[in-house]
């Protein structure tokens, strides 16, 4: 018999999953333990399995859909030809109603196709992970989010939702926000059906709730001189809202303060040609180098690779870098362990093997936790110099910029081109003193000024 | 004795003993200053004797019903003095508490009678003494109202009274035509009736409870008028007076009425007089003092709360809203205007009337487009159970978002079931979220859930 499919609880925390990639086509039969659908939570992207053999039916969100664990995302059975109406109508009734699957796709959204083609399983190259591959014609692009969702996934969040699905309650109004908005059911429905988001709303009632009549009396968009497209509503991700609450604890709870300095690149560079020509498989980059000077350095200053707590501060025992790796949709900070006892080309290869799973979503949990330093490097942009925001355990991180070919002062007083690079260390000042990190930078500056000293 | 103050209350009915207490909790050195009793009219002479008198009344009836429910009770006869002894009692616990909170909570409490004698000074006439000056930051006055007269009617307080002589008056009279069927006009013919006075009931509107949806009024009149009740509507007395042993009213559609009691319940007047406004500057408009959503009045320093403002309907419950948010703001806290579009109104008569929000009256005259939903006591189980199958709910619910546009109770219970709808409207709760909120069962309260799933198609039981 026919029946719904629900969103997995991939992991125990997991509340809400976007369902990143549909992986049986409708009409497509399984076998027992088949993966029908990649599912992404906060942290990572992870197989949804079905139990038993049988068809799927029917997909009943779309891809790129983000709904709560338990809801209904597909109809299976054991025939393709199955008679599905009464649970297409429960499902129906609950859209009509502003449920989690969504209204009228069709209006302002391609009608998406059943995703028949195998994804590209080939692993993209790091250095290029936003371009679209050429050959890569078959992969779906992402489908386009639309704002109302938002609202009504969140109206779903914390209900008994497949025991509700099945009996519907309607859109009763009752809402429970994930990012819990006070606002009256009332507000909450003209707002929905107005497309007013209640967070850019100032409550007037009882304890700055949200009530009807603000919602009626929020502003009209101006109008603006010459053709301007509608805003565009992107749908937080699970890992764009970890970001933020992440990155806005550490801005807000550690007081921080900020060291620049000029490296002479010199030497690293002569390294890097005579590494290039001497041993031309071992692909190092400066980046790379520059990861194990700092361990090295980091190795050396214990007081820096320590952590705050309340009672003590922690030194570590093991020097763990972690790098940030830009993502299409947010950044990941995989985590080298043990960095001071690795080599130049095991750095290289474990940078590289790391950032290639981040981009596919595959970190598990020990790869991107619990790191004692972090590296931010947007110097491939062209960035001079720039500032970052500390990423919790650890207590500092280095904002590298570029590799720039400037004019210096010798010491004969002549102008000569040299290489320079700035980097800017922030500190957690309840671990780390000026003098303390103006002292790591000095030994910092020793490793990459005189390359020769990484390889010993 | 001190005679400086942050705040100063003039009146210490359901408006000033309420600010009385709020400033003295908010930290303001505070005095309130009553000519009477504590409590106002509300406590003394309004809703809670009343209450007590309209419960001996429903009691009487019950009894004569007794056999209904299997019981044998008797002739039911009526001690008359008792009765409105009993609701002197009442009133003077209340009157006590009252006291005993001010003590609490630090108020003085002095007796006198109040005038403004400029800004930020208050005159103190003692019963007994001389007069005293007073100062103080903030005054608010709250003197209340009294019954309304026109010229014609001759008010002696005998023949011819208001509530206030009514209330306490241990004289059953035979016969009385009450002038007004507002919530007092209503309350006394049913409680008269009760007792076995017979009751005739004259209103210059088309219909009883004129402020009330028409379809109530319809009603409660229907059941008064079984009762004995008789009604004269659409016509207005053109005198009232004592005329030897009896009360004489003509009335403008040609008619005499005799009897031997005269009640006159046909609106407030504030308490205006005397206080010094004019000389102060403060503005009037037909006698109320006309202020702002703070209450302040057009003379920085002094406010007016209750029945003797300009906003609002002339209720206990509005003054003491208007009271909680007038001192918060003298205090510095912030809270939200009183909602005067979300405000009960209740009639204790049997049956109760109790409603909330818009009519369908003054929905229509809005323009706004509604759906209607009405379920009668008689398909409820407690109501059957109870022997009160009558009356109805009827809503008014926004057909686009369900908002409850306006809720009318008649029937048993009417007065408390209306916080229900009160609390929905103020929570902003649709229709929807109101029939899926769980009412226990058999409660009269099935009956609002009913009329509100009936506007949406939805009831079960009818």
């Amino acid at each position: 018999m026919a029946q719904f499919y629900e969103m997995p609880a991939v992991s125990p925390t997991m509340e809400l999953g976007t369902l990143v990639e549909w992986r049986v086509a409708e009409g497509e039969s399984f076998e027992p333990q088949t993966v029908i659908a990649e599912v992404g939570t906060d942290k990572a992207n992870m197989d949804a399995e079905i139990f038993d053999a049988g068809v799927m039916i029917k997909h009943l969100i779309e891809e790129g859909d983000e709904v709560p664990a338990g809801y209904p995302i597909a109809i299976v059975g054991e025939s393709a030809d199955e008679d599905i109406s009464e649970l297409v109508k429960a499902f129906e009734a609950q859209k009509d109603r502003g449920s989690p699957s969504g209204g009228d796709a069709s209006d302002d959204e391609e009608p998406s196709s059943p995703s028949q083609e195998a994804r590209d399983e080939e692993t993209e190259e790091a250095e290029e992970p936003r371009e679209p591959k050429a050959g890569d014609e078959g992969k779906k692009a992402p489908p386009p989010r639309r704002a109302e969702k938002v609202s009504i996934t969140r109206q779903w969040q914390g209900r008994a939702l497949s025991a509700a699905f099945m009996d519907p309650p309607g859109d009763i109004g009752a809402a429970t926000t994930a990012e819990r908005v006070a606002a009256s059911p009332l507000a909450r429905k003209i707002a929905a059906d107005k497309g007013i988001d209640l967070n850019k709303l100032q409550g007037t009632g009882p304890g700055g709730r949200i009530v009807k009549a603000d919602v009626l009396e929020a502003p009209a968009r101006p109008a603006a001189p010459g053709t301007s497209r509608a805003d565009e509503q992107v749908r937080n991700s699970p890992m764009r809202k970890t970001i933020a609450k992440r990155l806005l604890e550490s801005h807000r709870d550690i007081p921080t303060f900020f060291l620049t300095v000029s490296f002479d690149m010199g030497g690293m560079v002569a390294l890097r040609a005579s590494l290039k020509t001497q041993a031309p498989d071992a692909k190092v980059s400066y980046n790379d180098m520059l990861i194990k000077a700092v361990a090295r350095a980091l190795a050396e200053s214990p007081q820096v690779n320590a952590s705050w707590g309340d009672k003590a501060i922690t030194r570590h025992g093991s020097v763990d870098i972690g790098v940030a790796v830009a993502l299409p949709d947010g950044l990941i900070t995989p985590v080298l362990r043990n960095v001071d006892q690795l080599g130049l080309a095991q750095i290289g290869d474990q940078v590289r093997e790391l950032a290639g799973l981040a981009r596919e979503g595959k970190l598990k949990p020990e790869q991107y936790q619990g790191n004692t330093f972090t590296i931010s490097n947007l110097g491939m942009y062209g960035i001079e110099e720039f500032t970052a925001i500390i990423n919790p355990p650890a207590s500092a991180i280095l904002a590298v910029g570029a590799l720039e070919r400037v004019p210096v002062v010798n010491d004969q007083g002549e102008l000569e081109p040299a290489w320079r690079m700035k980097v800017t260390m922030t500190c957690d000042h309840r671990v780390i003193d000026g003098a303390t990190g103006a002292e790591f930078l000095q030994v910092l500056r020793r490793y990459v000024e005189s390359p020769a000293l990484l390889l010993l | 004795m001190s005679t400086s103050y942050d705040l100063i209350v003039i009146g210490a009915g359901p408006a000033g003993y309420p600010a009385a207490i709020r400033g003295a909790q908010l930290g303001l050195k505070t005095a309130c200053i009553e000519r009477e009793l504590l409590g106002g009219v509300c406590l003394n002479w309004g809703c809670i004797p009343s209450k007590a008198l309209l419960k001996t009344a429903e009691l009487a009836n019950k009894m004569r019903h007794a056999s209904d429910f299997g019981l044998r009770a008797g002739d039911v006869s009526v001690d008359f003095g008792r009765v409105v002894d009993r609701s002197r009692t009442v009133s003077g616990r209340f009157n006590k508490g009252v006291a005993s909170l001010f003590k609490k909570y630090g108020v003085d409490h002095l007796e006198g009678t109040a005038r403004l004698a400029g800004k930020g000074h208050v005159t103190l006439q003692p019963r007994d003494g001389d007069a005293q000056e007073l100062t103080a930051k903030h005054i608010v006055l709250a003197t209340g109202a009294r019954a309304r007269t026109f010229p014609g009617i001759e008010v002696d307080g005998e023949k011819v009274m208001t509530y206030r002589e009514a209330i306490v008056s241990k004289e059953q009279p035979e016969r009385i035509v009450i002038l007004g069927a507002g919530a007092i006009g209503l309350e006394f013919a049913y409680f008269m009736n009760a007792m076995g006075t017979e009751v005739i009931v004259v209103e210059g509107q088309a219909e009883v409870l004129p402020l009330e949806d028409r379809e109530i009024g319809k009603e409660v009149r229907r059941h008064l008028s079984r009762a004995g009740i008789r009604f004269e509507l659409g016509t207005l007395a053109r005198s009232a007076q004592a005329d030897g042993d009896e009360a004489v009213v003509e009335l403008d559609n040609g008619e005499t009425l005799r009897a031997d009691r005269v009640l006159v319940a046909l609106g407030i007047s504030p308490n205006s007089e005397d206080l010094g406004l004019e000389e102060l500057g403060v503005k009037t408009e037909r006698g109320f003092v006309v202020v702002d959503a703070s209450y302040r009045t057009s003379v920085p320093g002094v406010y007016a709360l209750g029945d003797l403002n300009d906003r609002g309907p002339a209720l206990a419950h509005t003054a003491t809203a208007q009271a909680h948010v007038c001192v918060d703001r003298i205090a510095g806290h912030r809270i939200a205007d009183v909602d005067y579009d979300n405000m009960p109104s209740c009639t204790y008569c049997i049956p109760q009337v109790a409603s909330v929000g818009l009519t369908e009256e003054a929905a229509k005259k809005k323009g706004l487009s509604y759906k209607v939903g009405k379920f009668p006591f008689a398909a409820n189980g407690k109501a059957q159970g109870a022997g009160a199958p009558e009356g109805f709910v009827k809503v008014l619910i926004d057909p686009e978002y369900g908002e409850i546009l306006g809720a009318h109770i008649v029937g048993s219970e009417a007065t408390e079931l209306i916080a229900n709808f009160v609390m929905a409207r103020s929570a902003e709760a649709t229709a929807e979220l109101f029939v899926h909120t769980v009412h226990a069962h058999p409660t009269h309260g099935e009956a609002m859930m009913e009329a509100v799933a009936q506007a949406l198609g939805q009831s079960v039981h009818l």
